[in-house]
């Protein structure tokens, strides 16, 4: 667990470091493609005193500078599994970016989906010291948060404190300065496997680039597509991605839950690829051009060229109608949905007292989703596109790009995580050589 | 998949079936909105497919007859064939060729209805060859986007900013330094330099129009202006960037009657030189002579005789031309007995002497000459009568005892009155 401290505490400082200097880049290694968008900080004091502009979350502080996209290689649901490949996929946007942006970047942030996410949600409680909560008791509660076994080759990727309560009184986002008695937390704690970060965390050393941040692409996609009266009065954003699906679940402002079902668009590409016997690259196309989940009398008559490369006269002019297209992709994406319902089940996402579902991600765009979604997850379904953040080519505006976005946000406006607290201090007085050592860094 | 279809002496043959272009339809529809067609996956409107334009559709013959080149260029001979052509059997008999499957379907057929003995002796041969292009062209690895790993490393080298700003202003300047001085370096190149420098800069000054050819002194006398030419000693023609007017100038302003000399190159190659000339004020007699001076004391010309400038006063001594403002002073206070006086004498460089006719001599001191002098002027000009009587000198060095001396007779004659008047003896 300390390691893990130290390690998110280092990716801080660097991060903060890289801010500094000015340009950081910010990553999203997906199933389906591989964005990179180059991010300089510092370009402007963000809007005019009493403009009408909020501060707009800290996004007036930076500016997309780069941007590069490129088809991903070498991911399945949104874990490496060819090390090579993903290299030079997120070479060439790496590239990209950099020469969009005429400059170089050392340090990127990294979204991720795959990696099995478990969420749990832990509880801290403290007596207090003094009569008012200081720095150190915020702290403390948070290491008084009892982790649960994570497993084996896991670590924790957010862990986020959602909640305070001072004594009997509930839901106070900042304590510090209230006076009590008692001290108590929730804290929402994101797990993940190690060795797909570690994959990630290497392919990117390979191409010369530092990890200054990981996030949960879940996370990150809430971040953007939800406005921010969902996030505070409860929501559940579903990032539809190429090999997951990944959901996170909003309230007050704050991430209660987050999973991932590991199914996605390219398995209902892979669905008509093997349906209509075509290639797959042929398949995604007609997806993206014709796809949709609800057939209509029209689509009977609409033929499509489905075409083929076999030299065989007959196969080559194959056709099929919208409608069978849609009666391909419709039962895949509705074991989607019922998946994601499934998942929203046993996060106990009835019990919310807001239930705004909002889809997002590439898999999203599929015509005809908002009903079926509505019938399967609940009434109030919306479609989410990602924030508008300074500079974002028009190209990276969609609603695929929510995850990459919401990183920005991530990079320039953090939420407060538990490393960011220091260590509390009678765990430092039990070793008072290594304190004195950290007196002399600091001091000199 | 594509068909080739060559005629019988292995030109192309234009075998696509023309239809109506559906890829170029207006979008959106009038009737309904759909996504423009597109090659892969194309939607086809119509389960038949669109009826054969033209080509498919003419006749065998053609109407009007074809013009003698393109029918013969539709007909080739069998001697034209190329040797190591492959050729399909050869197609006989009336009507269209019909190749099995395809697209290309399209043979110019013959026509033996308008020419019947014409094509008994060149049949028709269309040869038909079935290529698979893609299966031809090597199936190498996809075209990977992706750069490669070095020349990812080079980019990101090239997008540092300080190599890119080393490459882009540093090396160039340190490569033209590093040419400049192994140029430098060498002896002879550097005379050659100079050389060629002063060569180009004389070609240039020996222009036409920078020669001047003549000189212009304008001045009041012409002697001054015969002197100042002489001063400047400058031989024409030369050129004007050889003059430097300002030492020329100082040069001219050297000689003593000229008090200031304002020079130009006029255009014509003319130096022009205005002198303005000192004006005399008073004549200094010294131990070389008679100088005139002019009203701040300088020299101006030496005089011959005094005769020769009666009009202006006189002065003498060492020091006096320095003095001259106070001699004018003691002039203008003088001007009453103006006529009388011959002159001023300096005195040990400090103060003032008048000089009278009959001897008489006025000393004055060496600070507050001019009220001295003006008591002077009253005492003479009032009863007393002063400088009329037998006085030689009045001596006012003390300004507070104004001394008396009288002639030999004037102080007999004195001594005498004032021993009758006491009623001593006289000896």
């Amino acid at each position: 667990m300390t390691d893990l401290y130290q390690s998110q505490r280092a990716m801080r400082s660097m991060r903060s470091q890289a801010m500094q200097r000015g340009v950081i880049a910010v990553m999203d290694i997906g199933t389906h493609k591989v964005a990179c968008l180059i991010l300089k900080f510092g370009v402007s004091d963000g809007p005019r005193e009493g403009s009408g502009v909020g501060a707009m979350a800290g996004q007036a502080a930076f500016r997309v500078i780069g941007a590069g996209t490129t088809c991903s290689r070498g991911v399945r649901f949104g874990e490496i599994a060819a090390m090579r490949e993903t290299e030079r996929a997120v070479r060439t946007a790496l590239q990209n970016a950099q020469k969009m942006a005429q400059t170089r970047v050392d340090h990127a942030i990294l979204t991720f989906s795959g990696g099995d996410l478990r969420s749990y949600g832990l509880e801290g409680l403290v007596e207090l010291e003094s009569e008012r909560v200081s720095e150190n008791d915020i702290a403390q509660v948070l290491d008084s948060c009892l982790v649960p076994d994570l497993g084996s080759g896991r670590e924790v990727l957010h862990a986020q404190p959602v909640n305070f309560m001072l004594d009997h009184r509930s839901g106070l986002a900042d304590p510090r300065g209230q006076a009590g008695r008692q001290l108590g937390c929730d804290m929402h704690l994101l797990s993940v496997d190690t060795d797909v970060v570690q994959n990630l965390v290497h392919c990117l050393k390979r191409c010369d680039v530092e990890v200054a941040g990981l996030a949960a692409a879940s996370y990150v996609a809430g971040r953007s597509s939800l406005v921010e009266d969902e996030q505070e009065l409860g929501a559940a954003a579903i990032d539809m991605g190429g090999g997951t699906t990944s959901l996170s679940i909003f309230i007050k402002g704050h991430m209660v839950f987050s999973d991932a079902v590991r199914l996605g668009g390219d398995h209902i590409t892979g669905d008509i690829a093997k349906g209509l016997q075509i290639p797959y690259s042929t398949a995604e196309r007609i997806k993206t051009f014709y796809g949709g989940l609800h057939a209509t009398g029209q689509d009977d008559r609409q033929r499509i060229e489905i075409g083929g490369d076999s030299g065989d006269w007959d196969k080559d002019r194959r056709t099929v109608t919208r409608s069978e297209l849609i009666g391909i992709m419709r039962p895949r994406m509705a074991e989607i949905l019922e998946e994601v319902r499934a998942r929203l089940d046993i996060a106990g996402f009835d019990h919310l007292p807001s239930q705004q579902i909002v889809l997002t991600g590439g898999g999203s765009q599929v015509p005809g989703l908002d009903g079926m979604a509505s019938r399967i997850l609940g009434p109030q379904v919306r479609l989410g596109r990602p924030i508008r953040v300074p500079g974002l080519p028009q190209a990276a505006t969609g609603p695929e790009y929510a995850a990459i976005v919401g990183l920005c946000q991530f990079a320039a406006h953090p939420q407060d995580e538990w490393w960011d607290f220091d260590i509390p201090a009678q765990r430092f007085a039990a070793r008072p050589l290594k304190r004195a050592m950290k007196w002399f860094r600091d001091n000199w | 998949m594509s068909t080739v279809i060559r005629d019988a002496r292995g030109e192309r043959v234009d075998a696509t079936p023309r239809r109506a272009d559906t890829s170029q339809r207006e979008w959106p529809d009038r009737h309904e909105m759909m996504p423009p067609p597109v090659a892969a996956g194309r939607v086809l409107r119509a389960a038949k497919p669109m009826p054969a334009q033209w080509p498919d559709e003419m006749p065998e013959y053609s109407w009007p007859p074809l013009p003698d080149a393109e029918r013969h260029a539709r007909a080739p001979r069998r001697a034209e064939l190329p040797a190591n052509d492959p050729v399909a059997p050869p197609v006989t008999g009336r009507g269209p060729v019909r190749p099995a499957p395809g697209p290309a379907r399209r043979v110019q057929p013959e026509s033996d209805l308008l020419e019947p003995d014409h094509r008994a002796e060149a049949p028709t041969i269309a040869s038909l060859e079935w290529t698979i292009p893609d299966a031809a062209e090597p199936r190498g690895p996809v075209n990977d986007p992706s750069p490669s790993r070095l020349s990812y490393r080079l980019n990101r080298l090239w997008l540092t900013p300080m190599v890119r700003h080393f490459v882009r202003i540093g090396l160039p300047v340190m490569l033209i330094a590093a040419f400049a001085g192994g140029w430098f370096s060498q002896e002879e190149n550097r005379t050659a330099l100079v050389t060629w420098v002063e060569g180009v800069k004389t070609t240039i000054q020996n222009q036409p129009m920078f020669e001047v050819s003549s000189m212009d002194v304008q001045a009041r006398s012409p002697e001054v202006a015969e002197g100042v030419a002489q001063m400047l000693g400058v031989s024409f023609p030369v050129s004007s960037w050889d003059l430097d007017l300002g030492a020329l100038r100082a040069r001219a302003e050297e000689l003593d009657a000229v008090e200031r000399a304002w020079l130009q190159v006029r255009t014509g190659g003319v130096l022009e030189v205005r002198v303005t000339e000192r004006v005399p004020a008073m004549v200094w007699r010294n131990a070389g002579g008679l100088d005139l001076v002019d009203a701040t004391g300088h020299r101006v010309a030496r005089l011959a005789t005094r005769a020769a400038r009666a009009d202006l006063p006189l002065i003498a001594g060492d020091g006096a031309p320095e003095a001259i403002a106070e001699a004018r002073a003691l002039l203008a206070s003088a001007a009453p007995i103006l006529p009388r006086i011959r002159g001023l004498v300096r005195v040990g460089n400090r103060r003032w002497d008048v000089v009278l006719d009959r001897n008489q001599r006025i000393q004055l001191p060496a600070t507050g000459a001019v009220p001295a002098l003006e008591l002077v002027v009253a005492m003479t000009e009032g009863a007393q009568q002063l400088l009329s009587r037998d006085v030689t000198v009045v001596d006012m060095r003390n300004p507070d005892r104004p001394t008396l001396r009288l002639t030999e007779d004037a102080m007999a004659e004195l001594t005498r009155n004032r021993t009758l008047a006491r009623g001593a003896p006289t000896r």
